[in-house]
């Protein structure tokens, strides 16, 4: 089963201990968008897939206290992603009385129940992009915004160098080093985020 | 392609990443990656592996349409909006590689930001180095005393040249936002250590108390108090583990600038010192308290005083001791905690002397912990650690002898011997009726007094508890395990009412804040109404000296009216006359007669020489009395500059006077100052001080005045008199005429007579 590989220890007291708001800040602004897009996948609407996402972390919040370190348990991510499951699960199965879309019998939605390892998996891939995203915005502040569009439109649209050398007048040579610097700045960060949220 | 000397390595491409190299040099890789494929591959290359071209390009690149909105941290909110006012002060550069420009210093970016401000990376051209610059937040900068008080205390950290207190380069403003430029660390905080890692080693926890000892005391000799010792404001500079005090003061100009602002205390009080959670007057000492601190969270890996809310905070660091180190950290040897101890009394006077003393003593723990053996703990240290350390048997003796001393002296505990142990009951109030039990049956029953009371009973396990309902009494340890021959101690306590002290420290802030107003604000009132006063008198003074002057003027303009009237009569009497010279002898004649009628001429007197010489002699003189009298005339006319001079200096009283009576109102508005802080009374002295100083100005300036009007006075009294002299003088000659001409017709009938 794919867990969540193991985690600094630091880092975990750190959530734990409610009182370090920036951890859990930086833990919600990750997982919050990731348990929200996988409710939405699962055909809940959009006020429905909020009220999962605060019933997920409010029940994380609480279950984060208990967690004790110990050779015979699971290790965090293992059972981080076990809360995370365990909420969605619950969340999509009390859903199904209230839930708007008219097609939905408790049948297909027991169906669309996330098989356990699916779930795991899918939290980490989400999770991933999640971090590459927040990352991007995070670092964006960084940079001076044209030079952030210069990186925007080469890299990531893959506008040719010429054509932006063109309309913006700044050489050749100082875009390979804005997309050089930017890029790196990007995965340094994205580094920095996964080692504390690993997925 | 050649590798030339601007080929790009591994090390230029790690600093070109950190925006470290100068913009000079980013430039000279710019132009020569456009030439060069292999440093252009260089660069690229970051961009080649899986990572990005699977993992990360491909999320940024599709929108994701299930975008979940997070419910805004207002507060959040509000800081980035800060941010961004503070990015739109940024100046506009040149250079495409920077976010903007603060005077000099072209800006890299922002590597921090709070509450209070914002810290950005800069790149320093002239001396090409990187800088730190802390800036006000624009909207506290708005408060003037914060403004003033950030200027002053960044110039007065510039004045500390230490190795353990960051550099203060410059202060200076920007778009009217005052901001420090320092050096630029790449170090990391303390707190941050702490957090990371916990609780730090002995010899770690002696070398940074040793060295932000050693920074504050280099402060404290410039007089200068840092006010928030903490670890986020001790910087540990990487390479050579250097403890680096920064922000000094700034403390204290974001206090100003917070009361003005909302009127509560803002950030975390954790580090506080109690004269300080009081609101009383702070000194070098109060940052020791703050070592002091500091040293228990590296020791503990938390702060001494936690609580949920600020007020209790600082109702914990006012009223109550931090848990002992070593029932956290068994690690950390009793004499450290003395020292800490001893640094966190809530006495200033308890502390040590100064931050010297402290490093001293540290310095020499550290050789101990170093070399335990070959160096010896300071004397006062070992002498506290064998007061503490003896043996468990010896330690066990001392607390029952004392335990048993106490009960003797207080003389409110009984004493009643049995063979087999001892319970004693302490009680914080009367009439409580407790039951002793053993295994759930009574073994004694009694009514415990505020006296308290002590059992003998055989050794084994008892419960005491309360017989019947008594909600508010607690007892402590009321699980008992009594030994042979051993004494236990069981407290009995009222429940205390937690809120209660809280409330009195807030009522006593309360109160200390309005006597602290009220006090200040009668300083200034009773100032303000002998400011008045003095006002009051100088006007009165000012008008009764203008009067006096109008009256002598009218005085003087009255005798220059007489004495004009006076000349006027002499002139035509000398017109007369000397038409009737002109005329010839019928004309004197007929003057001679004209005088006689009107009494002006007695015939005796006309009973002189009859030599034509002094005739000719006589009329000398008559002309000469005659310029004489001119000249007088035309000194004494309106135009006589001391007349002038007499009418300039009323207009310029008169104008004076009108400028005191006037002023009142506009110098009233001065007095309507804010009542907020010692700094705004300073101000405010320094104003009536200088309002006195022009007052005493004016004053002197009336004098000068009066004095220059008495002098013309009597410029006018003397020209008086010469007018006089001169009116006799002209009596004279009229009579002289009259002699003459008298002769005149006396030689006219003798020349008739003789034909």
């Amino acid at each position: 089963m794919a867990e969540f590989p193991e985690t600094n220890h630091n880092l975990i007291a750190r959530v734990q201990d409610l009182d370090d708001g920036a951890s859990w800040a930086e833990f919600l602004e990750i997982y919050q968008p990731v348990v929200f897009r996988m409710a939405r996948k699962r055909d809940l609407q959009d006020a429905d897939a909020h009220d999962v996402v605060q019933q997920v972390f409010v029940s994380i919040s609480r279950a984060i206290g208990r967690w004790e370190e110990s050779p015979d348990k699971p290790p965090f991510r293992a059972w981080l992603s076990t809360i995370a499951r365990n909420a969605i699960t619950n969340s999509l199965i009390r859903r199904p009385r209230d839930a708007a879309s008219g097609a939905s019998s408790v049948m297909d939605l027991l169906n669309a129940h996330p098989v356990a390892a699916e779930t795991s998996a899918e939290i980490r891939v989400e999770a991933k992009k999640e971090i590459v995203r927040w990352a991007a915005e995070q670092i964006n502040g960084e940079f001076a915004s044209d030079t952030w569009e210069v990186f925007w439109r080469t890299a990531i649209e893959g506008e040719p160098i010429a054509n932006v050398v063109k309309t913006t007048g700044r050489t050749a040579g100082s875009i390979y080093v804005i997309r050089y610097r930017v890029i790196a700045r990007l995965k340094e960060k994205i580094a920095e985020v996964s080692q504390h949220w690993d997925y | 392609m050649v590798e030339s000397k601007f080929c790009l390595t591994s090390e230029t491409l790690k600093q070109l990443s950190a925006g470290e190299l100068a913009p000079a040099s980013v430039r000279e890789i710019e132009t020569h990656i456009e030439d060069c494929a292999h440093c252009r591959q260089m660069l690229t290359a970051v961009e080649s592996d899986s990572q990005w071209q699977e993992e990360i390009c491909p999320v940024l690149r599709k929108r994701e349409d299930l975008t979940f909105h997070r419910a805004e941290d207002s507060e959040a909110e509000l800081e980035s909006q800060t941010l961004a006012s503070v990015l739109r002060l940024l100046g506009p550069t040149d250079d495409p590689h920077m976010l903007g420009r603060i005077g000099a210093y072209e800006i890299v970016s922002v590597i921090g930001r709070g509450g209070m401000g914002v810290v950005f990376k800069a790149f320093d051209g002239a001396l090409d180095r990187f800088v730190a610059i802390k800036m006000l937040l624009p909207h506290l900068a708005a408060s003037g005393a914060a403004r003033k008080r950030f200027a002053r205390e960044g110039r007065a950290a510039a004045a500390v040249i230490d190795d353990n207190v960051m550099p203060v380069y410059n202060v200076d403003q920007w778009q009217g936002n005052p901001y420090l430029v320092t050096q630029y660390s790449r170090g990391v905080p303390l707190q941050q250590r702490i957090k990371d890692q916990g609780p730090l080693e002995v010899n770690e926890i002696l070398r940074i108390a040793i060295q932000t000892a050693k920074g504050l005391d280099a402060a404290h000799a410039q007089g200068l108090v840092h006010r928030d010792i903490k670890p986020s404001n001790i910087l540990l500079d990487g390479s050579v583990e250097r403890a680096m005090l920064t922000d000094f003061g700034l403390a204290r100009a974001v206090d100003d600038a917070s009361i003005t602002r909302t009127g509560t205390i803002t950030g975390t009080p954790q580090y506080m010192s109690p004269e300080q959670a009081c609101g009383e007057s702070v000194d070098a000492r109060s940052d020791l308290f703050g070592l002091g601190c500091v040293m228990y969270a590296m020791c503990t890996g938390r702060p001494p005083f936690r609580a949920d809310n600020s007020y209790a905070i600082l109702r914990l660091i006012a009223d109550e001791e931090p848990r002992p180190i070593q029932e956290i950290n068994s690690d950390i040897p009793s004499w450290l905690s003395t020292i800490i101890s001893r640094l966190m009394s809530k006495r200033p006077e308890d502390r040590y002397a100064d931050a010297a003393e402290v490093a001293e003593l540290c310095e020499a723990c550290l050789a101990h912990v170093q070399l335990p053996t070959a160096v010896t703990l300071p004397d006062a240290l070992a002498r506290s650690v064998s007061d503490r350390d003896g043996s468990p048997s010896w330690r066990k003796w001392l607390a029952i002898a004392s335990l048993v001393l106490l009960l003797v002296f207080a003389g409110g505990l009984f004493a009643i011997e049995f063979n087999k142990g001892k319970l004693v009951i302490e009680c914080a109030s009367d009439n409580v009726p407790i039951r002793i039990m053993q295994g759930g049956v009574e073994v004694e029953k009694l009514t415990v007094s505020k006296e308290g009371a002590t059992i003998k009973i055989a050794a084994g396990k008892y419960l005491v508890e309360v017989d019947g309902d008594s909600d508010n009494v607690i007892i402590e340890g009321n699980s008992v395990s009594l030994g042979r021959g051993e004494v236990e101690l069981v407290k009995i306590r009222l429940e205390e009412d937690s809120v209660a002290p809280q409330k009195n420290l807030l009522v006593a802030n309360l109160r200390k804040f309005d006597e602290e107003y009220t006090r200040r604000y009668d300083k200034e009132f009773t100032e303000l109404c002998r400011l008045s006063q003095l006002k009051i008198d100088k006007n009165l003074m000012v008008g009764s000296n203008v009067s006096h002057s109008q009256l002598l003027l009218k005085n003087v303009t009255q005798k220059l009216g007489e004495t004009q009237e006076m000349l006027k009569t002499l002139v035509s009497d000398r017109e007369r006359i000397q038409a009737a010279t002109e005329n010839g002898s019928g004309g004197i004649q007929q003057l001679v007669w004209q005088f006689r009628t009107e009494n002006k001429m007695p015939r005796e007197i006309l009973s002189e020489s009859r030599n034509g010489r002094m005739i000719e002699n006589l009329q000398l003189r008559i002309g000469a009395a005659e310029d004489a009298y001119r000249i007088r005339k035309a000194q004494l006319a309106d135009e006589h500059p001391a007349v002038k001079k007499a009418k300039d200096q009323l207009d310029r009283l008169m104008k004076s006077l009108d400028e005191v009576l006037d002023s009142p109102e506009e110098k009233a508005g001065d007095f309507r100052l804010p009542l907020t802080d010692a700094e705004a009374l300073d101000s405010y002295k320094k104003l009536v001080d200088a309002k006195i100083k022009s007052l005493e100005e004016e004053f002197r300036v009336l004098l000068n005045q009066q004095n220059d009007h008495a002098k013309n006075t009597k410029e006018l009294q003397e020209l008086d008199q010469e007018i006089d002299i001169q009116e006799d003088k002209v009596q004279t000659l009229k009579e002289m005429l009259r002699q003459i001409t008298q002769r005149f017709a006396e030689l006219a009938s003798e020349e008739k007579d003789a034909k």
